[in-house]
């Protein structure tokens, strides 16, 4: 498969009025209120970079969200649960939105391909499908999530121009359900899980630790100083916070629950 | 006979990749000693210094590339090791990085 692109569309009309009414927190933001005239070029080309690549995450983030959805209905999830969870893929939309958005500000995005058939890695079909949708909420929710919760929101207390401290609030906001729910899912499936999808959930939750610190140097931002106020912490900064997150809101809430 | 055919709406772009502000920038941002300035000029659709230094270093495959003069592509995507949407694993999809993969990813 050929890589493709990454770039987005609105349809617009009756469709984007149903999307506003969904969301209506998006255009309320202080977008065109962004000022370049103090920045390098070289700040605002990272800022395309940066807002770009956290657009794209976003949407892997999406595509995460749905998987586990499907996974949480194969599992006859209790239904309420299923519906909370139904919520988190229009939330990762408005995020997509939210960061493309920040680049057109700043000029447009960067040019960034990527395979659509490889967005997200699934469960293992053989497993059973609790123990499926269990590794997906671990992956996901449990590191993934509740890994951004907290460098969101430091991110956000960081940020001083008005539309970027808005835009990652907003995101902060949504972050802090998506990075409750991996718990609330455990906390009811538990009771199910036995030794052995204990063990395989330990181990997903072991390589997806090791993964996303193997990455922090790569997602830390290094450069303009300036460009901090485009959205992303000083990289001392960021590490430091990161490696705190990963403790204190992954690796001791998979711990209290025999993970 | 269908007498209110579905009229067919064509979407607004919301993020487009490589515009010509980003031809400027990169000029303005690489480094002499990597830069080739002639081609970024034809190719101001898709600015790219030759061996990443402009920080703009995400790029579709170029149409007279060759895959050997620009980097071809900075590919991001998930790889079996990496946690979904929350970290990033970029690499050229396509032959050995230029700069020996010491390159911003």
């Amino acid at each position: 498969m050929k890589p493709e692109v990454f770039e987005l569309s609105l349809l617009g009309g009756a469709v984007e009025r149903r999307y506003r009414r969904m969301r209506p927190d998006v255009e309320r933001l202080p977008w065109g209120t962004l000022d370049l005239s103090g920045l390098t070029p070289a700040a605002i080309a990272q800022g395309r970079r940066f807002w770009t690549i956290a657009a794209f995450q976003e949407h892997r983030s999406g595509a995460a969200c749905a998987a586990t959805l499907q996974a949480l209905i194969a599992a006859r999830a209790p239904v309420d649960l299923i519906a909370v969870a139904s919520r988190f893929v229009l939330d990762e939309m408005t995020h997509v939105e939210l960061c493309a958005r920040v680049a057109g500000e700043l000029g447009g995005g960067a040019s960034i391909s990527h395979l659509p058939s490889q967005l997200l890695e699934g469960a293992d079909p053989k497993l059973p499908p609790l123990v499926a949708v269990a590794e997906l909420v671990v992956r996901v929710f449990c590191v993934g999530e509740a890994f951004s919760v907290p460098m969101q929101r430091a991110t956000a207390r960081a940020a001083t121009h008005p539309l970027i401290k808005a835009v990652i609030g907003r995101i902060a906001k949504d972050e802090i359900v998506h990075g409750a729910f991996g718990w609330e899912f455990l906390d009811w499936a538990g009771e199910f899980l036995d030794d052995a999808a204990r063990d395989h959930l330990r181990g997903v939750a072991a390589r997806a630790i090791a993964a996303l610190e193997r990455t922090l140097e790569t997602l830390s931002v290094a450069g303009d100083a300036a460009g901090h106020s485009l959205g992303w912490l000083p990289r001392d900064v960021y590490l430091s916070t990161a490696r705190s997150a990963l403790a204190d809101d992954v690796v001791a809430p998979l711990r209290a629950r025999g993970i | 006979m269908n007498r209110h055919p579905p009229r067919p709406r064509r979407a607004r772009p919301l993020l487009v990749a490589g515009s010509l502000v980003a031809a400027s920038l990169a000029q303005a941002a690489c480094t002499p000693a990597t830069s080739t300035p002639s081609d970024l000029q034809v190719q101001a659709d898709f600015p790219i210094c030759n061996a990443g230094a402009c920080g703009i270093d995400l790029t579709p495959p170029l149409p007279n590339d060759g895959g050997n003069h620009f980097l071809f592509v900075d590919l991001v995507m998930p790889t079996p090791n990496d946690p979904i949407g929350n970290s990033l694993d970029a690499g050229l999809v396509d032959g050995a990085p230029l700069d020996g993969g010491t390159s911003d990813k």
